[in-house]
């Protein structure tokens, strides 16, 4: 098992940025970045929340989350914007437009894909069909079977996207909406197992597809007491998975949680709360070099976390 | 153009070296920004985005304001018998799923929790009003329960000193029990199933009142409900009320839970 070292620099602003884990010698291999930015369970909280003296007053919004997003990319060279689901529901924005402007926004924010949340169905599978050409980004699920709906073949179940050298496989698990969401909603979408799907399809991806690094977008939730299937259950359980990026159970995390898979490799978990509150970033460096060698993997422990 | 080629040899070369070569993963770095001016003073709000939020935000508030109906006299939300507020919502609700389903259940109950206003002013009514009285999204629903099942609910809500329940099932507290529970009238029957109007988030056992899991959703969100009933009420020309009445007897005073 290759063990790594993570840095953390939790509650750090923009500044903070460019501060290189890795130092770059001349003889030392060549290091390629990938920045990953990502939000969950939004909520169509498209302003920011009023300031009535609630917890959360003044914080989120898309058009800061859109400024911070355009000042990263300056710096950063590849970037992906992900959403793990609920992108509706929640403000009368959703009620009154159906999820139009939560899209078009995402659009200009130059989202790279979303999976799809329970409250993605609240408009029925009629309404977020509907809202399709509003997202020029590909909603992705691999353990919905839509074939039976009007969302049919309008779902793929992964998306591999090349940032220049880097070959990145996203892929999209959904909760079951059976006693979540009413099925005159979801209709005849069917559920499939979570765990069994998004191990196919990380497989096809990183064994297959050559994919560098394999990113699950889940809606399944956190963790739970009992049997449900979470974030958890599914990173323990996997074998090709590196990161998931969860949602659903609208879970602040300070800092990723580092489970180990199957083939005792870590697998990330991050979540990053609700109504766009916060943005998550991690910065992921690759050495590229011969396989089976890793200068700067080696000699690494999983490092405590840094504050 | 010699140099041009020459850099192409180069790339040849780089790619030929370089083939043989994978990407490991070495490090993560992660980071979370909180979206705030306090947390992100040098991030202002984009106006390309505001713009392409402003006529929604123009057309959303104009809708917001939109006056649906008047109270006659100001609800309120409070433990009963004063809980006029949360009567007036089971209420609402029994009717509207009779309506919505066509059916006749046999009463209704909504948790205080979910009513977040201390009170429904007297006066005009705007939407935007029912939406800060009911922000969440929670569902109508109807569920079935046997005789036992409804005692055991009665039970549950006379710990918490009672609850928000339609007109048409009453019952009295004493010692944090309910008792001569009714319902339409008449005493709990066995054999009998009542149906049970109430949101998914009781029926999916929410503030820890005991349910029979068998349900049907009424595919309505209880914020829509009330508006179409308060819709209904005034293009019938009648006002919004409720009055304090008698459907849950306090025979004791519910100790604090």
């Amino acid at each position: 098992m290759q063990r790594r070292q993570f840095i953390y620099n939790v509650g750090a602003g923009i500044a903070f940025a460019s501060t290189m884990p890795l130092q770059l010698l001349a003889n030392e291999p060549e290091i390629l970045q990938l920045t990953i930015l990502h939000t969950n369970d939004v909520h169509s909280r498209i302003e920011p929340f009023p300031m009535d003296g609630s917890r959360f007053q003044g914080m989120g919004g898309a058009a800061r989350r859109a400024e911070l997003i355009a000042q990263i990319r300056k710096e950063q060279q590849q970037v992906l914007l992900l959403d793990a689901g609920d992108i509706f529901q929640g403000t009368p924005y959703f009620n009154v437009y159906g999820g139009e402007l939560e899209f078009k926004l995402m659009t200009q924010m130059g989202y790279d894909a979303a999976t799809i949340g329970n409250h993605d169905f609240d408009a029925g599978i009629d309404g977020l069909e509907k809202q399709l050409p509003n997202a020029k980004f590909p909603l992705i699920n691999c353990n919905y079977d839509f074939s039976d709906t009007i969302m049919n073949g309008k779902v793929k179940p992964y998306k591999i996207f090349k940032k220049e050298q880097i070959k990145i496989g996203v892929l999209g698990v959904g909760i079951e909406l059976q006693g979540l969401v009413p099925q005159a909603l979801y209709q005849n979408t069917q559920y499939l197992d979570p765990v069994a799907n998004a191990n196919k399809y990380a497989m096809l991806l990183k064994k297959e597809e050559k994919c560098d690094f394999v990113i699950c977008l889940s809606h399944l939730g956190y963790q739970y007491n009992g049997e449900k299937v979470s974030d958890i259950t599914l990173a323990r359980n996997s074998s090709d998975i590196d990161l998931i990026i969860g949602g659903h159970t609208h879970t602040f995390l300070s800092e990723p949680t580092i489970e180990t898979n199957l083939v005792g490799n870590p697998v990330l978990i991050n979540q990053v709360g609700w109504a766009g509150i916060v943005l998550g970033r991690l910065d992921v460096y690759f050495e590229r070099n011969k396989k089976g060698k890793c200068l700067s993997c080696k000699n690494l422990t999983i490092g405590e976390a840094k504050e | 153009m010699k140099i041009k080629s020459l850099f192409v040899i180069y790339l040849l070369a780089l790619g030929i070296l370089t083939s043989c070569k994978v990407n490991h993963v070495a490090q993560i770095q992660p980071q979370r920004y909180q979206i705030a001016q306090d947390s992100l003073p040098n991030v202002a709000a984009n106006a390309a985005i505001e713009a392409l939020i402003q006529p929604y935000k123009v057309q959303l508030d104009a809708e917001m304001d939109e006056v649906i109906g008047v109270v006659s006299r100001t609800l309120v939300k409070a433990a009963p018998p004063m809980g006029t507020l949360g009567y007036w919502m089971s209420d609402l609700f029994y009717e509207q799923i009779n309506e919505y389903l066509k059916t006749e259940i046999d009463f209704a109950m909504m948790n205080s929790g979910g009513i977040r206003i201390p009170t429904l002013q007297e006066g005009k009514i705007t939407k935007g009003k029912i939406y800060e009285l009911m922000p969440f999204d929670n569902m109508l629903v109807v569920v079935y329960m046997d005789a036992a099942a409804v005692q055991q609910f009665a039970d549950n809500m006379a710990k918490y000193g009672g609850a928000p329940i339609s007109k048409q099932l009453r019952f009295e507290i004493k010692d944090r029990k309910a008792q001569n529970v009714t319902v339409k009238g008449q005493p709990l029957m066995e054999g009998k199933m009542y149906a049970v109007g109430t949101s998914d988030y009781i029926a999916n056992g929410g503030d820890a009142f005991f349910v029979d899991k068998k349900n049907k959703e009424v595919g309505v969100l209880m914020r829509d409900a009330i508006i179409d009933y308060v819709k209904k009420q005034t293009a019938q020309g009648k006002p919004i009320e409720a009055q304090v009445d008698d459907r849950i007897i306090l025979l004791d005073t519910p100790s604090e839970n």
